[in-house]
């Protein structure tokens, strides 16, 4: 592989928790790279150390050793605010609990992120109505996240998530919440998502049978890749 | 950004908990305003009684502030007829001056000697046209009392006055000025045998009317008046009673005589030139003093006069109004505390609520100083919110005190006034009010958003 098709470059990257004067390591040394425009998998156990990892990918957290580079970015150099707008322009994320803002209805919701980037006006309001139709809820565009169901809410999440097309989209066990059905259903459509467009994606989850046709796994465990 | 249309739902999320905010926010502003609305109306009200009755500028003769009241023959104002005419004639101060009175100041002693009583008196001579005109002074355009405050005198009248209600009251004038409603006198025990009249000292009159040459009016009642002429002789004169007036202060109405001026300076300046005590000056707008004063200063002897605002000449005005003005303070600070405690914790109330959502944000994009922004602005809201209403209220409620009419009386008055709110009298204090509690519930809004600003995001998404 060249070096461009890299995205995320890890390089020993270690994440130590303090629990009342215990320290707690939850990532041992991860160095790996991540590749563009592909549907990457972290599968591990619980606790393994799956969340802290993609939160350090996603530049909400920081390593406590080591160093990353996101589109030949060194983020570990980057100020809080800088930070801030890096995510705004490049990171996309899918949580388990689907967090929407419950005050906004569901264009309102996938419109948010283009509102940070500062996207004009003009072309929101396509991207917007482009991104649900993606997911299939151009029917619910105007209903607050109380009145759609799970699966529902995490596809607008995803709709919210890629409205910008970032470079990376992040979904930390998007389907925990959501049954087996629904949540495979989530799967195939971010991976018919990632098949036709220009984003990679960076998914975990603890249950392997979610993603048995996956072309890049990362296995985790207790805090290392293997 | 989007942060007023998500604020103004975040309020509407937790409509009972922001109906209280806004509620407690609305009542203080209710309280600043209708109390801050009420002092205002008397403070206006206590300028405009000394406006109507003595004017915004006095005139003296240089020392009589500090050696009037114990020499007043030396400190009174010979020559204020030129005075008088380098005022009127300054068309600098036709704008500014309504009316110009030279008026005369002095004590004595009143005796109705048909009723056998008399009394100490405070005498003013005044020109009557003049001082009505005085009396119609009303910038504010506020009611003050439902009594008519005019003389009704006429100019032509020399010898004509009036008294106090209770000092017609005193004197026994009750039955000859036909007042309906003074209190039943007992009737006086005549000692027997010594049915002598009791001595009239209108024998001293150094009058060009002799005395007893105005015949007692019908309607009216007669005083003979004993006072001290510059000269340092006794002297009286007779003053005809046309009416008795409801005077504010109870000093006055117990013991003011207002009377024409030719009287006052017959009685205090016998055959000697005719002096007064000073001049009042009118204006037609209280801000104008300062620039009216500097005119006056410039083109009138300096030093040989004192010219003063009616501030000056009554520094209980502004001792009032620092009163007022301490008051107000310490209330608006209290309710400026409540508003405080109210929105620090609705909006801590409304941070903790919402870790989930702030890390939500923070992880799309969001700054900080986002974050901070938009709980700020929530606070900002709920000020707006909640003193626009108090605003609303306390303009409904004034309206309905102003329209009610209840009166109370001041203390040390004699008559009642009009219990008033007004809100606009100073422009700028309904404004500040509602500015100063915006500000407040803004800036109360600082620290639960600092800390909501301040969360990890990994932490605040943790949150459930
Ligand atoms: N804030 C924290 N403070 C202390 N320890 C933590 C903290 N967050 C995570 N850990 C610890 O770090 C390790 C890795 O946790 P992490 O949440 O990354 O695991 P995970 O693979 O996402 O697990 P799961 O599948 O249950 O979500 C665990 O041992 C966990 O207890
Ligand atoms: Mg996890």
């Amino acid at each position: 592989m060249p070096e461009s098709e890299i995205i995320v470059r890890l390089k020993d990257i270690h994440k130590t928790y303090m629990l009342d004067k215990v320290e707690v390591p939850a990532l041992k040394g991860i160095t790996t790279d991540i590749y563009k425009k592909r549907f990457n998998v972290f599968i591990g156990q619980s606790g393994s150390g799956k969340t802290t990892l993609l939160n350090i990918i996603g530049c909400i957290d920081t390593p406590s050793r080591g160093s990353i580079e996101i589109c030949g970015q060194d983020v570990t150099a980057l100020s809080d605010d800088e930070l801030s707008d890096f995510r705004a322009r490049h990171i996309g994320f899918v949580f388990q609990t689907f967090n929407l803002m419950p005050v906004l209805c569901a264009y309102e919701n996938v419109e948010y992120p283009l509102l940070l980037t500062k996207t004009p006006a003009s072309e929101r309001r396509d991207k917007v109505l482009l991104a649900l139709e993606k997911v299939g809820l151009l029917d619910h565009k105007d209903k607050l996240p109380n009145e759609l169901s799970g699966g529902q809410r995490q596809r607008v999440a995803i709709a919210r998530a890629l409205v910008k097309k970032p470079a990376l989209v992040l979904a930390d066990e998007p389907t925990a919440n959501l049954d087996h059905k629904t949540g495979k259903e989530i799967i195939e459509l971010m991976q018919g998502i990632q098949a036709s467009g220009e984003t990679t994606f960076i998914f975990s989850t603890h249950d392997r049978n979610l993603v048995y046709n996956s072309e890049d796994l990362f296995m985790i465990m207790d805090g290392t890749i293997l | 950004m989007r942060t007023f249309t998500i604020a103004y739902r975040n309020i509407y999320r937790n409509t009972r908990r922001s109906l209280m905010t806004v509620l407690a926010i609305a009542v203080s502003s209710v309280s600043v305003l209708l109390f801050g609305g009420n002092i205002l109306s008397i403070i206006y009200t206590l300028q405009t009684g000394y406006v109507r009755t003595s004017g915004h500028i006095h005139i003296y003769k240089s020392g009589y502030s500090r050696y009037g009241a114990t020499n007043p023959a030396a400190y009174s104002l010979g020559d204020y007829e030129q005075v008088l005419r380098t005022i009127t004639a300054d068309p600098q101060l036709q704008s500014s001056v309504r009316a110009v009175m030279p008026f005369l100041y002095f004590q004595g002693i009143a005796g109705n000697f048909a009723a056998d009583t008399s009394q100490a008196f405070s005498g003013i001579g005044i020109l009557p046209s003049i001082f009505d005109r005085f009396a119609g002074w009303d910038d504010y355009h506020l009611k003050v009392t439902k009594t008519d405050i005019s003389t009704g005198l006429k100019d032509a009248d020399a010898t004509g006055g009036v008294v106090g209600y209770g000092m017609a009251d005193r004197l026994d004038l009750c039955g000859p000025l036909r007042l309906d409603d003074c209190p039943p006198r007992p009737e006086p025990k005549k000692k027997p045998g010594k049915n002598v009249p009791a001595m009239d000292f209108s024998a001293l009159t150094e009058s060009d009317f002799p005395a007893g040459t105005s015949a007692q009016d019908a309607g009216s009642a007669r005083l003979d008046l004993l006072a001290a002429t510059s000269g340092g002789a006794p002297n009286v004169v007779t003053l005809n009673v046309r009416k008795a007036m409801r005077m504010g202060s109870k000093a006055f109405n117990d013991g003011l005589i207002i009377m024409n001026l030719k009287l006052a300076q017959q009685l205090v300046c016998g055959r000697a030139e005719k002096k007064v005590t000073g001049l009042m000056l009118q204006l037609d707008h209280t801000k104008d003093i300062p620039q009216t004063l500097g005119r006056l200063r410039a083109i009138l002897p300096g030093d040989d006069l004192e010219i003063k605002s009616f501030q000056e000449v009554r520094p209980m005005y502004g001792q009032t109004i620092s009163m007022f003005a301490t008051i107000f303070g310490f209330v608006a600070f209290i309710m400026g505390v409540i508003v405080l405690f109210t929105t620090v914790n609705t909006m801590s109330m409304s941070v903790m609520e919402r870790i989930n959502e702030i890390g939500t944000a923070r992880a799309l994009g969001l700054r900080r100083s986002d974050i901070m922004r938009q709980f700020v602005a929530e606070g900002f809201l709920l000020g707006v919110i909640g003193t626009t209403l108090g605003a609303v209220a306390a303009l409904a409620i004034s309206g309905a005190i102003n329209w009610a009419e209840v009166t109370w009386t001041p203390p040390d008055y004699a008559t009642p006034v009009f219990l008033s709110v007004h809100l606009f009298l100073q422009p700028l204090f309904l404004p500040a009010c509602w500015l100063g509690l915006v500000a407040v519930a803004t800036l109360s809004s600082l620290i639960p958003a600092r800390n909501a600003a301040r969360m990890m995001i990994v932490d605040a998404l943790r949150h459930n």
